[in-house]
C-alpha cells in the first residue's frame, strides 16, 4: 500500500482539491482507496473565512478514518469496520468502507503515530492507496507518509514572487539525503567527535538560545557528526555551523525543520553548510513527488466583516514558481493538460509495472 | 499531581491564564504559565525541560493566528512531545471544529468549564464527551413547589368564593362540543390503530367539527398552507442535533430560581425541535408550545405529523410527540391551550404527551382570545378539572393587559381563575406581565422608569396569597424593536428586575420574536438568553431600588383588585360581568370574544 500525504503552506492552497482529484484518477485506475485527514476537512465551508470548500464525495468500496461524531454528517452511507483507541474531539477514530455513494467529513488522526495506526488498518482491510489530507500549514504527522504533495499559492501570499521565493526554500528542505548509515535510535542530541568520543544532550531539539548554548559548550573540540533529532531551529544553527567544519549535520527529517523554521531561513543553513564543508542529511525523509500551485486567496472585505474570492494570474504563478524548483514539477492542477497522478505518485499496481 | 504548562499565544492578553493558574492550583496541581507575547517555540523549549502533562494554549483566533497555532501543534510533534503531553487550545473563538483542524486533542469553548478541564488533564474523557454530559445533572424542577396558596387578603379571598361558586353552578349542567371532542379524543388514545372502536369514536368526532376540519378526516384535504412532515425531514434530526448543539448551560447566578421559560410555535415542529435544542443549550428551563391563531377558532384538531407556513405549530397528538422525543427530560413543558374552541382537547393531548404544565385563562381567552367568553367559561372550567386529574399545574397569563386593560382588572381575572383551580384541586401559577402597555402609556406610568409599576406588579401578589409567580408573557412586551440588541437588553432587563424580586419563572422572548417577519431565527433566540445570562450575572444577588412611587402603585393595584372583584361579585354572573366590561371594557380597549357565541348547550 502507499501513503500520500497532501500538505499545504497554508490553508485554502488546494490540498484537497489536489487529494480529491488524485482520489478520481486512483478510483478511475480501479485501486481500492482509503482516505483520511489529519485535520477537518470536507465541511461546506471554511471554518475561518465562511467561504464554500471542496467536499469529499466518496465512491461505495472507499475506505475512510474519521472521528465517530462526523461519521453521519455527510450523505454517504458508511458500515463501519474497525473502531481504535485513537481519541479526538469528536470521539473515537472509526474506520468504515463507504457503502452508498456521497459526501464524507474527515477529522482523522493527527499525530504520526496514530496516523500509522490507521494506514495499518487501512492495509489490513485490502486499500491500495491510502491519501491523508493535511491541515492548514501542518506537516509533521505527514511524516509517515510515503510521498508528499505540497500546494502552495496565493493564500499564502497574494504576491506572486513571495510564493516563488517560498516555494523556492521548501523545495531546498529536500535537497540534503537521507543519512546512509541507519544510526541508533535516540531521544537526545548526538555528537560524535572526531577522535571518536561521544556525548549525548537531552531533549533532541534545538529551540532556544539556552540550548543553542548547551550546545556549543559541548562542541569544545573538533566534531565528525551532529545528530538533531527533533526540532531545530535554523537560526539557532549558524553559530553551531561555525563550529563544524568539514563535519556531517544529521537532521530529523525535512517535515520537522519545516515545523521548527521558516524555509528561508533554512535556505541560509544550507549555504552555510557549503561554505564550511558541512555535509547535511536527514535521519528520514519523505519523498516529494509534485508541488500544485493556486491562485485562489481570501481576500477580506473590511467593510463588511466577511472574505470573498480572488484570484491570482494562474500562469504567471506556475511560471515563477517553476524557475526556482527543480526537485519535482509544479502545476495549477486545474489548468490543462490533466496530470497523471497516478504515473507522478508511483500508484500504478505493481503487477502492471 | 499532573503538571500543567500554561501558555497565552497572545500579546497581550492573559487573563484566562491567571484564572486557569488559580483554579488549578486550587484543585492540587502544578500549574506554570508563562508570560503574554509568549512564541511557539518557547512554549515547546519549556515545555521540553518541564515536562508536562499537559499544555494549554489561549488566544483570540484571527486568520494567521490559525497557522500559528497549527504551527504550535507541528512544532511539538517535531520536537517529540505528543506522545506524551497533550495539547488543549481555548479562545473567544475557538471552536471543535477549528480544533480539530489545527489537531489539539481538546478545545475549551465559550465560558470556562473547569470540569472538562480536569478531565482534559487527566486524560479521563476527551471534551467533546465530556461536554455532552451536563456537569451535573438536571433534574425536572417544579414551579409550583413549596406555596401553600393561603390567601393573606381575606375580603379578596371571600370574594373570589363568592365569584367562583356562581361560576361551578353555572357550568355545572352545561357542556359544548369542545368538551365533548375531549371526552372523545381520550378515549381515541386508547384505541390501536385501526381498531373498529376508533373508527366509531373518530366518526363522532367528526360530527362534532366544523365544516374545514371535518374535510380533513373526510377527504384528507388540508387546510390552507398545511402539508404533512416530511420522512426525511424527520430522519435527519438526530444527526443535526448530535453534530451541532451544546449540552445545557444554566441562566442563573445567584440561586436556582426563576426558572426561565421560552416559546416556540415556528409553524414546523422540526424547526421547533431546533429551536427547543438551542434554547436548552443556551439555558432554558422550561418551553411554552405556541399553537397557530386559526387552530383556536375551528371546531376539532387535526391528526398526524403536519407543518404550516403560519404562526403557532399545529397541535396533534403526533406532533406533540415528535417534539417530546426530543426536548430534554428535564426541561419543563407547557402547552398552550387557553383561549379557543379545543381548550379541553388541548389538555388531553398535552397530557397524554407528556406536558408539564397547562396554560388555562377565561377572562383572556374570552375577550382578547377571540372566544366567547360563556364559551370559554364552561370549556375552561372542564380544562381545569383535566389540569387537576392529571396533576399539572396550569398558569394563568395576564396577556389582556396588551389590549389596554389596566393591571388590577387583569389581575383580578387572573385571581378568579386561580380560585377555580384551587377548588377544583389544581395548582394555579398567575402570570402577571411585565410589559409597557397602551395603559401605561396613556396614562404614562412609566414616562420615568419602568422599575416601579413592574414592581407593585409583583409585589402586589406577595400582599394577596401565598402563589408562585411567574411573569410573562414573554416579559418586556412592547418595548422590543426590530434592533435586536435593544430587544435582548429590554428582555434581559426585565428578567433581571422580576428574577431580583424572587419570582419562581418568567418567560423571555427572542430578540426578534414582534419582527422577525416569520419564524423567529436560532441567533436571535440566542442574543436573549446570553444578554439575561450576562444580566443575571451582573445582578446577582443586588436588587433594584424602586422610588417611593412604587409603593403609591402597589397600594392603588392592589385596591383596584379588591374594587373589580366587589363590582363582579355584585353583578352575580362571570360571564355577564365579562361582556359588561368588568375585567376590561371597550372603554380600555377590550372586546368580549365571538368565536363560538350560542355553542353552549344545557344538559338534560
Amino acid at each position: 500500500m502507499r501513503i500520500i500525504g497532501f500538505a499545504g503552506t497554508a490553508k485554502n492552497t488546494g490540498k484537497t482539491t489536489t487529494a480529491l482529484a488524485v482520489l478520481a484518477q486512483c478510483v478511475s485506475a480501479n485501486l481500492a482507496t482509503a482516505l483520511t485527514s489529519i485535520g477537518f476537512d470536507g465541511e461546506n465551508r471554511d471554518h475561518v473565512t465562511g467561504l464554500p470548500k471542496p467536499r469529499y464525495n466518496v465512491g461505495a468500496g472507499a475506505l475512510i478514518a474519521t472521528a465517530q461524531k462526523l461519521l453521519r454528517v455527510g450523505s454517504a452511507v458508511v458500515e463501519i469496520r474497525e473502531t481504535t483507541a485513537i481519541q479526538t474531539i469528536f470521539g473515537p477514530i472509526m474506520v468504515a468502507e463507504v457503502t452508498k455513494p456521497g459526501t464524507v467529513v474527515l477529522a482523522g488522526p493527527n499525530r504520526q503515530s496514530d496516523l500509522a495506526v490507521v494506514a495499518a488498518i487501512f492495509e489490513r482491510l485490502g486499500a491500495d492507496v491510502t491519501l491523508v489530507d493535511g491541515a492548514l500549514n501542518r506537516l509533521v504527522p505527514l511524516i509517515g507518509t510515503d510521498a508528499l504533495v505540497l500546494s502552495t499559492g496565493a493564500a499564502f501570499d497574494e504576491r506572486i514572487p513571495v510564493i516563488a521565493e517560498h516555494a523556492a526554500a521548501l523545495a531546498s528542505l529536500w535537497s540534503p539525503h537521507t543519512f546512509a548509515i541507519t544510526l541508533p535510535a535516540s531521544l537526545n542530541i548526538q555528537i560524535l567527535y572526531s577522535d571518536g568520543a561521544t556525548a549525548e544532550i537531552p531533549g533532541g531539539s534545538l529551540l532556544s538560545e539556552s540550548a543553542q548554548a548547551n550546545l556549543l559548550h559541548s562542541l569544545h573540540h573538533p566534531v565528525h557528526r551532529l545528530v538533531i533529532p527533533f526540532a531545530c531551529h535554523p537560526r539557532l544553527l549558524g553559530l553551531i555551523l561555525e563550529r563544524l567544519p568539514g563535519s556531517q549535520l544529521v537532521l530529523g527529517d525535512p517535515l520537522k525543520c519545516i515545523a521548527s523554521g521558516d524555509p528561508l531561513n533554512w535556505q541560509k543553513v544550507w549555504q552555510d553548510c557549503s561554505r564550511l564543508g558541512v555535509t547535511p542529511s536527514y535521519l528520514h525523509s519523505v519523498p516529494v513527488r509534485l508541488m500544485t500551485v493556486n491562485p485562489f486567496f481570501p481576500r477580506f472585505i473590511a467593510s463588511e466583516h466577511r472574505y470573498e474570492p480572488a484570484y491570482v494570474n494562474s500562469a504567471e504563478l506556475v511560471e515563477a514558481v517553476q524557475v526556482g524548483i527543480t526537485l519535482f514539477p509544479v502545476m495549477d492542477i486545474r489548468q490543462p493538460p490533466e496530470p497523471n497522478f497516478i504515473r507522478l505518485l508511483d500508484l500504478s499496481p505493481k503487477e502492471q509495472l | 499531581m499532573k503538571t500543567v504548562l500554561l501558555a497565552p499565544l497572545d500579546p497581550v492578553h492573559d487573563n484566562a491564564i491567571k484564572l486557569l493558574r488559580r483554579k488549578l492550583e486550587d484543585a492540587g496541581y502544578t500549574a506554570v504559565s508563562m508570560p503574554p507575547g509568549t512564541t511557539e517555540d518557547e512554549v515547546v523549549e519549556k515545555a521540553l525541560t518541564l515536562h508536562p502533562d499537559a499544555i494549554l494554549v489561549s488566544r483570540t483566533l484571527g486568520y494567521k493566528v490559525a497557522e500559528t497555532l497549527g504551527r504550535l501543534v507541528d512544532l511539538a510533534e517535531a520536537a517529540g512531545l505528543r506522545e506524551k503531553t497533550r495539547l488543549g487550545v481555548g479562545g473567544m473563538a475557538i471552536t471543535r471544529e477549528v480544533g480539530a483542524e489545527l489537531g489539539f486533542d481538546a478545545t475549551f469553548a465559550g465560558d470556562l468549564n473547569m470540569a472538562d478541564v480536569f478531565a482534559f488533564i487527566e486524560g479521563k474523557a476527551l471534551q467533546a464527551e465530556a461536554s455532552k454530559l451536563p456537569t451535573v445533572a438536571r433534574e425536572k424542577p417544579s414551579v409550583v413547589e413549596g406555596y401553600t396558596y393561603t390567601f393573606k387578603d381575606k375580603k379578596i379571598e371571600a370574594l373570589l368564593d363568592q365569584i367562583t361558586t356562581q361560576i361551578l353552578s353555572f357550568v355545572s349542567d352545561k357542556t359544548s362540543d369542545g368538551i365533548e371532542r375531549a371526552r372523545l379524543r381520550e378515549e381515541m388514545l386508547d384505541q390501536p390503530a385501526g381498531s373498529p372502536v376508533l373508527t366509531q369514536l373518530r366518526a363522532r368526532y367528526i360530527a362534532l367539527c366544523d365544516e374545514e376540519t371535518a374535510a380533513f378526516y373526510n377527504n384528507g384535504k388540508l387546510p390552507s398552507g398545511v402539508r404533512w412532515l416530511g420522512a426525511e425531514e424527520v430522519a435527519r434530526i438526530p444527526e443535526v442535533i448530535e453534530t451541532t448543539l451544546a449540552p445545557h448551560e444554566p441562566l442563573q447566578h445567584a440561586g436556582k430560581r426563576p426558572y426561565i421559560f421560552v416559546q416556540y410555535g415556528t409553524g414546523c415542529p422540526v424547526m421547533d425541535i431546533m429551536h427547543i435544542k438551542t434554547a436548552e443549550a443556551w439555558g432554558a428551563d422550561g418551553i411554552l408550545h405556541f399553537d397557530p391563531s386559526w387552530g383556536a377558532q375551528r371546531e376539532g384538531l387535526l391528526e398526524g405529523c403536519l407543518t404550516h407556513e403560519h404562526d403557532g405549530t399545529i397541535l396533534t397528538y403526533d406532533n406533540l410527540n415528535l417534539i417530546h422525543q426530543y426536548k430534554d427530560p428535564a426541561t419543563m413543558w407547557n402547552v398552550r391551550g387557553h383561549r379557543g374552541l379545543n381548550t379541553a382537547e388541548t389538555q388531553i393531548l398535552g397530557a397524554r404527551a407528556g406536558a408539564d404544565l397547562f396554560k388555562i385563562n377565561i377572562p383572556y381567552g374570552g375577550t382578547a382570545g377571540g372566544t366567547d367568553p360563556e364559551r370559554l367559561t364552561v370549556d375552561g372550567v372542564f380544562s381545569l378539572r383535566l389540569a387537576a386529574k392529571y396533576g399539572l399545574p396550569f398558569d394563568i397569563p395576564g396577556n389582556d393587559e396588551l389590549s389596554g386593560v389596566p393591571p388590577h382588572k387583569t389581575f383580578a381575572g387572573i385571581l378568579i381563575m386561580m380560585m377555580l383551580g384551587l377548588k377544583l384541586g389544581g395548582q394555579p401559577i398567575p402570570k402577571p406581565l411585565l410589559c409597557y402597555s397602551p395603559y401605561m402609556q396613556i396614562y404614562g406610568y412609566m414616562d420615568d422608569n419602568m422599575v416601579d409599576m413592574n414592581t407593585a406588579k409583583l409585589a402586589v401578589w406577595r400582599e394577596i396569597v401565598d402563589t408562585p409567580i411567574w411573569p410573562g408573557e414573554p416579559v418586556g412586551f412592547m418595548t422590543h424593536t426590530p434592533d435586536r440588541v435593544q430587544s435582548a437588553m429590554t428582555t434581559a432587563a426585565h428578567v433581571a428586575l422580576a428574577a431580583t424580586l424572587g419570582v419562581d419563572a418568567i418567560t423571555m422572548a427572542s430578540s426578534d420574536e414582534a419582527y422577525s417577519k416569520g419564524p423567529i431565527s436560532a441567533p436571535a433566540r440566542v442574543d436573549s438568553l446570553r444578554a439575561v445570562r450576562d444580566l443575571l450575572r451582573f445582578m446577582g444577588s443586588a436588587k433594584f431600588l424602586p422610588t417611593p412611587k412604587a409603593s403609591d402603585l402597589l397600594e392603588q393595584i392592589h385596591r383596584g383588585i379588591t374594587e373589580t372583584l366587589q363590582t363582579i361579585a355584585d353583578r352575580g354572573d362571570f360571564t355577564a360581568s365579562i361582556y359588561e366590561g368588568h375585567l376590561g371594557s371597550v372603554d380600555d380597549g377590550l372586546y368580549p370574544g365571538r368565536t363560538g357565541r350560542g355553542t353552549v348547550r344545557t344538559l338534560k
